[in-house]
């Protein structure tokens, strides 16, 4: 059971010259192979939600545990894929795929077919030994995923992964990440501020507001497991992307 | 459906450009035949530099004695030079490319290794950054009077100012290219299960090579110079020496055959480290 229990949680950033409430008073509960996704408009706090259930940074108040586990810093049990390239230029993409097992010591047979399990799975195996700069950007956000995957973690964090690609390549990960999801679900939190793609990919969409940073509402997908890009032009989808929509709005005018 | 199936179709549209391995289609054969005879004519332009200004040489020296031999030496006696001092050249050319082989691997390898130590502990980089910023923008060569005083003229005084040179560079270079790690890879990968220690080993090493090897270039041809000018100042062998005791019996060719053997020596260095560089980055997308 991978569920993530965030409690009361808060985080204050200090400067010299001043405190920045960024997150305030936080709770959520997340399911195990639940995708939730995050939407807000910047400076909401979501990025700063993801970096604390990563363990990169550590709540102000508040806890977080992930399957029971109090987070106390960053580890392989949630691996996180950003906006940013973080594909390491330096290695091949099949030693990228294969990082966490490494570190983790797994041995290299062993290694060798579940990178090739995980290429395969999002349609890179043609490219195991290529170095990334080889690579197309939404290619190398594929190489990220499966690195992610592959390093065996309970949760999967990801932060706008797919903010900087083009619409049809967006649209191309966003069918491949349901695919990899579909062959071995996984506990997703997903950070974006793009409502079409949270609506696509998540089973809840939290909606945070800014200014105090906390969740507003929490809005259940009710579009079930199968779903195509046709899905966007339902009726349905598109009057809640609408209400997803007024609801940021509103809460942005209010905060300004 | 099998796995694969699923992400077919989403591989076919972001897989997008093939890589780029030069497979670009020509908007026509003329154009690209006109592009590469145009490349194949500049590559040839360099040879011709060279040609035209050996020619240059010989006319307005020998030729047409524009030039008095005494400032600048005709071809025939920079040959002459080369003839009489046979031996003593190539030993006066090993004694310089030793000290500063040895004064750059030695220098170098010192300050990559304090730069890493100064970039991973705080307060090293607070012990010894005030020293290093201090001697730092010293020229080294200013210390010549010194480092004959404390070493004498043989190798070792030679071999202490071109290390220096080369420390200095690399130790700056290194704890500057470890801050330019960017975090997200080092964020990464401690998400992916590594340790501090992994994170260091797989993360920072690998990525600040580029900047370590661009260090070890500005390095060599600083070493030379600085071997050299001590040279100048008092040598047993080396071709600074020869240059500066050449210059004393106004023998321009034998100056000038120094500058040539120095500028030779720097050039097949460097060429040596780009080429290893080369390899080493060849993972690096601005190459």
């Amino acid at each position: 059971m991978a569920d993530i229990l965030i409690d009361g949680v808060s985080k204050v950033f200090t400067t010299a010259r001043k405190r920045t409430l960024a997150l305030n008073e936080t709770s959520l509960t997340i399911a195990s192979d639940e995708i939730v996704c995050v939407v807000g408009p910047s400076g909401c706090g979501k990025t700063t939600l993801l970096n604390l259930i990563a363990g990169f940074i550590e709540p102000t108040a508040g806890t977080i545990s992930v399957a029971s586990r109090r987070v106390e810093g960053p580890g392989a049990d949630r691996a996180v894929v950003f906006q940013a390239d973080a594909v390491f230029p330096w290695q091949s993409v099949g030693q990228n795929v294969g990082y966490g097992m490494r570190m983790r010591g797994v041995g290299r047979a062993e290694r060798a077919a579940r990178v090739e399990h995980y290429l395969n799975l999002v349609g890179l195996s043609d490219f195991r030994s290529a170095y990334p700069k080889e690579l197309s950007g939404g290619m190398r956000k594929r190489v990220d995923l499966a690195r992610a995957y592959a390093s065996g973690p309970e949760v999967l964090l990801l932060d706008e992964p797919f903010g900087a690609l083009d619409l049809f390549t967006k649209e191309a990960m966003w069918l491949a990440l349901q695919g990899v999801v579909r062959t071995e679900p996984k506990t997703i939190v997903f950070v974006t501020h793009d409502i079409e793609e949270a609506l696509f990919l998540g089973d809840r969409v939290v909606v945070m507001t800014p200014r105090p940073a906390r969740v507003h509402s929490v809005v259940d997908v009710p579009f079930g497991a199968d779903r195509s890009l046709d899905l966007r032009a339902d009726t349905d989808f598109q009057a809640l992307r609408n209400e997803i929509a007024h609801t940021l709005r509103e809460v942005q005018d209010d905060a300004a | 459906m099998t796995r694969h199936d699923t992400s077919g179709p989403a591989t076919a549209a972001a897989v997008g450009p093939p890589a780029p391995t030069g497979s670009l289609t020509p908007p026509a054969a003329g154009a690209a035949g006109t592009e590469r005879r145009r490349r194949d004519l500049g590559r040839l332009l360099s040879p011709l530099v060279v040609v035209v200004l050996l020619g240059l040489w010989w006319l307005l020296t020998s030729g047409t004695e524009t030039i008095d031999r005494l400032y600048f030496p005709t071809p025939g006696s920079l040959w002459e030079a080369v003839t009489t001092l046979n031996t003593q050249l190539v030993d006066d050319a090993w004694a310089t490319l030793w000290r500063v082989l040895v004064s750059w691997i030695g220098g170098s390898a010192l300050g990559v290794a304090v730069g890493l130590l100064m970039a991973r502990a705080r307060w090293l980089f607070h012990l010894l950054n005030p020293v290093i910023e201090a001697v730092r923008p010293v020229p080294p060569v200013a210390l010549i009077p010194f480092v004959i005083l404390w070493f004498g003229i043989g190798d070792s005084g030679k071999i202490f100012l071109g290390a220096l040179a080369c420390f200095m560079v690399m130790v700056v270079n290194t704890t500057v290219a470890c801050g330019n790690v960017p975090p997200v890879y080092v964020q990464a990968a401690r998400s992916l299960g590594a340790g501090r220690n992994q994170v260091y080993r797989t993360v920072v090493l690998p990525a600040i090579v580029p900047e370590i090897l661009s260090g070890f270039r500005i390095g060599s041809a600083l070493a030379f110079a600085v071997v050299v000018a001590a040279e100048f100042q008092g040598a047993d062998a080396g071709i600074g020496r020869l240059i500066m005791s050449a210059s004393r019996t106004l023998n321009t060719s034998v100056v000038l055959l120094g500058t040539i053997v120095i500028a030779i020596l720097a050039v097949a260095l460097d060429l040596l480290i780009s080429r290893i560089s080369r390899y080493l980055t060849r993972w690096a997308a601005n190459r």
